[in-house]
């Protein structure tokens, strides 16, 4: 019954609102006369009489309670929608069976699908629960673009940045064309339920062919496939928007035109570079405010996330005002704010920026493919031209492979690292359609008389690819042997050497006097710290000219979690497991497990201890109690590592204790215990410390209370 | 300077090379120009002061270990670098064709070459103090001291697999076996 009553709402409730029969109840919309259903005339019953109540003259009694619908319906609508969605998505993520096979995304699809056909025959009129375009692309769409943006690996994309251009840019362009061309060919020779002029079936196939960032987030994420080839079709599909948008509307225009003179093209190409170009220039002008608005924000430290969210979705807003494209304003946005906004807001701040990130785009996600569904059923009813449908899957699939093999042949003389025969089928496969192409069919004008059928192969070119391709590319994935994402824990090994031979490859590019890319990169790091980050981050974070924060920072973290390993382990004589990946190459993993030379019991796995070995039980006791005194000193000076290393925590800390908050006098600490508290660390820091020894240095320091550096409490139970 | 450079190197030398290094006769002539314009003094070899007169070479933390290594792969004589030699040393950064094997370039040349950087006084082992002279020339100025010492501890405990203290090649290999060296280390010579 609840999901009745939450089907019957839209999200678009400010639809216009019909008029009652009985004329005395303004209610919005909702309420029309699709409310046949008996819940439904009970429901209108009690509103009714609550209402009349309320603004007539018979005197009434006290209320105990009364429904106020009216006033929390709208909102009550949507979050329920929400709800809703969750709720299915958390069933499918426990339904393990059914997500080994499906991707999560066309199991939304394939509920909005099933709710839409119990709507369908309840008779509600079904113009009422389509994804409205509007709503999809200012509210639902930007989250999801913005969090691809942020969480990009920016490397990997500026390694790969040739193919991407030309895979988004001629890759769509011609798929476009050729598809247009060959459905507008095939018109001839058999016709269509509807027909359509040159420029309608261009229309079509520009927004047809652009590969869907949506649906490839979607699908592909869950495969977890190696970073190469998912930013390169993750790439493509977020920034071929450049020239679908561009291409969209040039032949809606060109539609209305009588005749089409060359100058009109000589305006559509102008139009792509304004807005491919524009949209990045809004995306840079974004991020940059947001760098500096976080830098300045230490004092006011919650607006920090605010920021971080709000200027890069006016700038989305700002791009879609000005007709540039939206979607490369904020992912541009989403890129290149992230390293400097980073460096000036705390590693809390920068957690939460990440799960709220995460969690707005995931709602979204889920919102936008369980309305796909739900508004599937209303689209079908006209238009279901199977050849039509047929033809352009078809089309779809051919012009792509030929596309990416073409594209492909060129750029693998020309580039280092070469694509596969395996990469370019995962590339050809990965071309999934998804809701932008929905949401621009659905604003393709009704004056083109093809539009519902336009419309019906849109929305099954999206079942088709994300259905069947999403579920097949698991397998295929697999059968394949395509190199998997490494979710390895990153060593300090990694971290240097990985600087170390970009340095190395950099300076050999110097040499035979040739700009390679490790030059190019090392050039802009030149710029970057020189010029940029002096700008756009805070004053300690500004280096030289090597930024040795992200060293810093991975350091932090790999002392950190031995530090932590070390306290939560269980029995420190068993061997840990707590590393996931085998064959690590790290000895700290060898040396926590099986840590003494003493006789392990086979059978039960327990140890049979040396008494003088100081894993025996009367020495475990010892280190036990020195071991918590030490721990309690390591626990604080953990806290100034993390205050020197992260910026100035004692500032970022927000209280959320209100107790706490009423004996400072605010949330945040006066601006003198900010200033005294950084001038401290700052001290620390320059005083050099002594290395820790062996147990009795540890004890002769724990008993004379002076202060000792920080090091992985492993290496003293080693020794 | 295309023609003068073509005249001074034999064709035979250029085949000799060729077959040597898997460069082909275009990128060797081009080396060739670009050995002639780094050979300021024209003595026919190169020497230290001329590889780190580019200039971008010294704005790079580690251009003097680079330096220092071309020399000491080259060959026997540390001082001199011909180009034969030259061209040798820079096969290592050649791209691995998967499909044919090159003794002169795979995986583990090219990490010797890494290798060789680091190991300054070339007794085929890096040890504590070597690594943080490099880690201080590429990070110095922006740590402390006392957090150089502990990453340098750290990064040389999680490659020492023999816990001697410091880190040979083999050892070395073992902890960059997950890096795509073959990607990382490799440049596109221009024809």
């Amino acid at each position: 019954l609840l999901l009745l009553l939450v089907s019957f709402t839209f999200i678009h409730c400010d639809s216009t609102r019909s008029p009652r029969p009985s004329g005395q109840i303004d209610t919005p919309a909702f309420f029309d006369r699709a409310f046949v259903m008996r819940f439904g005339r009970s429901v209108e019953r009690v509103m009714r009489k609550a209402d009349n109540s309320n603004g007539s003259e018979t005197p009434t009694r006290v209320h105990v309670a009364e429904l106020k619908w009216n006033s929390t319906q709208d909102i009550l609508i949507i979050s329920l929608w929400l709800l809703l969605a969750c709720i299915a998505k958390l069933i499918f993520n426990r339904a393990e069976n059914l997500t080994k096979i499906f991707p999560e995304s066309s199991l939304l699809i394939a509920l909005g699908l099933g709710i839409g056909m119990l709507l369908e025959n309840s008779r509600v009129d079904k113009s009422r629960f389509t994804l409205d375009s509007h709503m999809f692309f200012l509210y639902l769409l930007p989250p999801i673009i913005f969090d691809a943006g942020y969480f990009m690996p920016n490397r990997a994309f500026f390694k790969n940045w040739d193919s991407i251009l030309l895979f988004s840019v001629v890759g769509t362009l011609f798929n476009a064309l050729a598809i247009g061309f060959s459905l507008y060919g095939l018109q001839q020779l058999f016709s269509f339920t509807r027909s359509f002029t040159t420029f309608e079936i261009l229309l079509f196939s520009s927004l047809i062919s652009a590969v869907d960032p949506v649906a490839v987030i979607a699908v592909f994420e869950e495969i977890n496939i190696n970073d190469f080839i998912f930013v390169n079709v993750f790439g493509e599909a977020l920034f071929n928007d450049g020239v679908t948008v561009v291409l969209y509307e040039l032949f809606k225009q060109f539609m209305v035109l009588d005749e089409v003179l060359p100058i009109d093209f000589a305006a559509g190409t102008a139009a792509f570079f304004l807005v491919a170009i524009g949209g990045l220039i809004v995306g840079l002008l974004a991020a940059m405010f947001t760098a500096i608005l976080t830098k300045y924000s230490d004092h006011a430290v919650i607006l920090a996330p605010l920021f971080i969210f709000l200027v890069p979705y006016m700038g989305y807003l700002i791009a879609e005002t000005l007709s540039l494209s939206p979607i490369i304003a904020i992912a541009v946005c989403g890129m290149v704010m992230k390293q400097y906004v980073k460096g000036n807001v705390s590693a809390t701040a920068a957690n939460s920026v990440k799960y709220f990130t995460k969690m707005l785009s995931s709602s979204s996600e889920t919102v936008i493919f369980m309305f796909l569904g739900l508004s599937t059923v209303s689209t079908f009813q006209s238009g279901w031209d199977p050849l039509f449908i047929i033809a352009t899957i078809i089309f779809c699939i051919v012009f792509r492979t030929i596309g990416v093999i073409l594209q492909c042949l060129f750029l693998n003389k020309c580039r280092g690292k070469k694509f596969s025969m395996v990469d370019q089928f995962i590339l050809c496969y990965g071309g999934l359609r998804g809701a932008i192409a929905f949401g621009l069919a659905h604003s393709i004008p009704s004056s083109v008389s093809a539009k519902d059928m336009f419309l019906t192969s849109t929305i099954a070119v999206i079942f088709f690819t994300v259905f069947l391709q999403g579920s097949t590319i698991r397998p295929l994935v697999n059968l394949l042997k395509v190199e998997r994402k490494e979710i390895s824990e990153p060593t300090m090994t990694e971290t240097i050497y990985g600087k170390y031979l970009d340095y190395m490859i950099s300076g050999v590019e110097d040499i035979i006097g040739q700009k390679g890319h490790a030059s190019l990169v090392h050039d802009f790091e030149r710029l970057n710290h020189k010029v940029i980050n002096p700008i756009l981050m805070r004053e300690h974070a500004k280096t030289e000219h090597f930024d040795a924060t992200k060293i810093v920072r991975a350091y932090a973290k790999i002392i950190l979690r031995d530090a932590m390993e070390t306290t939560t382990e269980g029995t420190i004589g068993r061997r840990t497991t707590m590393r996931k990946e085998d064959g690590d190459t790290s000895s700290i993993a060898r040396k926590r497990g099986g840590r003494c030379s003493c006789e392990t019991d086979q059978s039960d796995d327990s140890v049979d201890h040396n008494p003088r070995c100081p894993l025996s039980e009367a020495n475990l006791e010892q280190l036990y109690a020195i071991f918590s005194k030490m721990f309690d000193e390591k626990l604080d000076q953990i806290k100034e590592l993390k205050k020197i290393e992260e910026s100035d925590d004692e500032s970022d800390e927000i209280c959320d204790d209100y107790m706490k908050q009423a004996r400072r006098g605010s949330i945040m600490p006066v601006a003198d215990d900010v200033a005294a508290a950084r001038r401290e660390t700052r001290l620390r820091q320059v005083r050099p410390s002594p290395l820790v020894h062996p147990i009795e240095e540890e004890r002769a320091r724990v008993n004379s209370r002076s202060k000792s550096t920080i090091n992985p409490p492993t290496k003293f139970i080693h020794q | 300077m295309g023609n003068s450079s073509s005249l001074m190197l034999r064709d035979e030398e250029i085949e000799q090379i060729s077959g040597e290094t898997e460069f082909n006769r275009n990128q060797i002539v081009r080396l060739y120009s670009r050995f002639l314009s780094l050979d300021k003094k024209g003595q026919g070899f190169l020497e230290r002061e001329d590889l780190m007169n580019v200039p971008e070479l010294a704005v790079n933390p580690l251009g003097d270990r680079i330096v220092d290594a071309f020399f000491t792969l080259a060959g026997k004589d540390d001082k001199h670098l011909n180009f034969r030699q030259f061209v040798q040393v820079l096969a290592y950064f050649q791209p691995i064709d998967k499909t044919k094997r090159n003794e002169n370039n795979d995986r583990s040349k090219k990490l010797k070459f890494a290798f060789m950087m680091y190991d300054l006084n070339r007794n085929g082992y890096i040890t504590r103090e070597e690594f943080k002279v490099i880690l201080n020339s590429m990070v110095g100025a922006n740590i402390t001291a006392d957090q150089l010492d502990k990453i340098a501890d750290r990064t040389i405990e999680e490659a020492d697999a023999d816990q001697d203290g410091k880190i040979s090649f083999e050892e070395f290999c073992k902890a960059m076996e997950k890096t795509d060296i073959e990607d990382k280390m490799s440049i596109r010579f221009l024809n």
